[in-house]
């Protein structure tokens, strides 16, 4: 017997009469979206598009050498606990080392970057911006390509202070995103829209 | 045609929607993403009558219609659930436009509260509804806020053992007590 074969699969249906656990969660069978759970009810967003996935990727290769430097992991789109029945899925996770799993503790994250969709737009720049402060999460890169033509991308590095998001670093295309902190990183803009290279 | 959440593909379109099987759960259309909201706690449902039937009595003593529990489209890609919205003209159509909405209520729960106050009060203020009402649970709690500019600000407040009066967007008043009675 494998650990699957103790798993109750739940389906994502809406005939839940409870708020979501976290165990339910978990166990929600695989969609062709990507599913968040928010204090027990659920946040279906859509199977991000070829260019989100290939900027996700470019930034990824662009963050893990400096993050590696500095001894944290880069993932893409993990599981990250932000509190009780709220486990959300960023584009891109900088963490400290954790055990293996399949969730991090929001304590163990430095910093979750998400890159804007037409249809992610508002909860990443609103809400997601919200929940990652009331999580205590130190920094928050948004990545906002221009969804018509992606042949522009600006970048917004946001700093945690109190209970609020500054900007701390601001990149327009064109230009690179230098910054010392969470830890030294150049991010080319134009490298993150090189979809034909390496 | 109905469509399943685990087969579909893509962001939502407003038919996709409409045509989900969406059993006993409040599913709402958010720019193409799907808001699926916990069966609302007991608390919520206490205070939701009172503030539908006291709505829309008001809202007939003005001329004008309330409903409760409809999808009001904001945008061509979000539709919402209100709890209640007062509308300046009889509704024929599935879905209520935003553009015959005068006055939204909502019951906020503790559960949904992060996602009422910050993720729909944007929504509602972003497609220009003028008035929106809330119920807090806990204390309890009832405001009235107008929309100016592109947020809301506080109109009038009342909470336990007072009456909320304004006559604006009509003449209506709510006594908190009544609600948890």
């Amino acid at each position: 017997m494998t650990a699957c074969d103790t798993l109750t699969m739940t389906k994502a249906d809406f005939n839940h009469p409870d708020p979501w656990t976290e165990a339910e969660y978990l166990a929600l069978d695989e969609t062709n979206s990507r599913i968040e759970l928010i204090d027990g009810g659920l946040w279906v967003s859509p199977a991000p598009t070829n260019e989100h996935q290939e900027i996700s990727y470019l930034l990824t290769t662009i963050l893990r050498p400096p993050a590696s430097a500095a001894k944290l992991c880069v993932t893409q789109a993990g599981n990250v606990r932000l509190g009780p029945d709220r486990l959300v899925s960023p584009d891109i996770t900088v963490r400290r080392p954790s055990k293996p799993g399949t969730r991090t503790e929001a304590a163990d994250v430095v910093m979750v970057a998400e890159i804007t969709s037409p249809s992610n737009a508002t909860a990443d720049r609103r809400f997601k911006k919200l929940l990652y402060a009331e999580a205590g999460i130190g920094w928050y890169l948004l990545v906002e390509p221009d969804h018509g033509t992606y042949q522009s991308i600006f970048l917004r590095l946001l700093r945690l202070e109190d209970t609020k998001y500054v900007e701390h670093a601001f990149a327009e295309y064109g230009e690179t995103l230098i910054t010392d902190l969470p830890f030294p990183v150049e991010i080319s803009t134009e490298h993150l829209l090189d979809f034909a290279g390496d | 045609m109905t469509t399943t959440i685990t087969e579909h593909f893509g962001p939502w379109a407003e038919a996709d929607y409409l045509g989900l099987d969406t059993g006993i759960n409040r599913v709402e259309l958010i720019n193409g993403n799907l808001l699926v909201s916990p069966w609302p706690d007991n608390c919520h449902q206490i205070a939701l009558a009172p503030l539908v039937f006291g709505t829309m009595r008001a809202a007939r003593k003005a001329g004008l219609h309330a409903v409760g529990n409809v999808w009001v489209r904001l945008t061509a890609d979000t539709i919402v659930i209100p709890d209640v919205v007062a509308v300046d003209k009889r509704q024929n159509e599935d879905v209520t436009d935003v553009s015959d909405v005068i006055l939204l209520g909502e019951v906020i729960s503790p559960t949904t509260e992060l996602i009422d106050r910050v993720l729909k009060a944007h929504l509602y203020a972003a497609a220009g509804i003028g008035w929106f009402l809330t119920v807090e649970l806990e204390p309890a709690v009832v405001r009235l806020q107008r929309l100016q500019g592109d947020r809301y600000f506080e109109h009038a407040v009342a909470v336990a053992g007072q009456t909320l009066k304004s006559s604006f967007p009509f003449p209506f008043s709510i006594t908190v007590d009544e609600l948890f009675d």
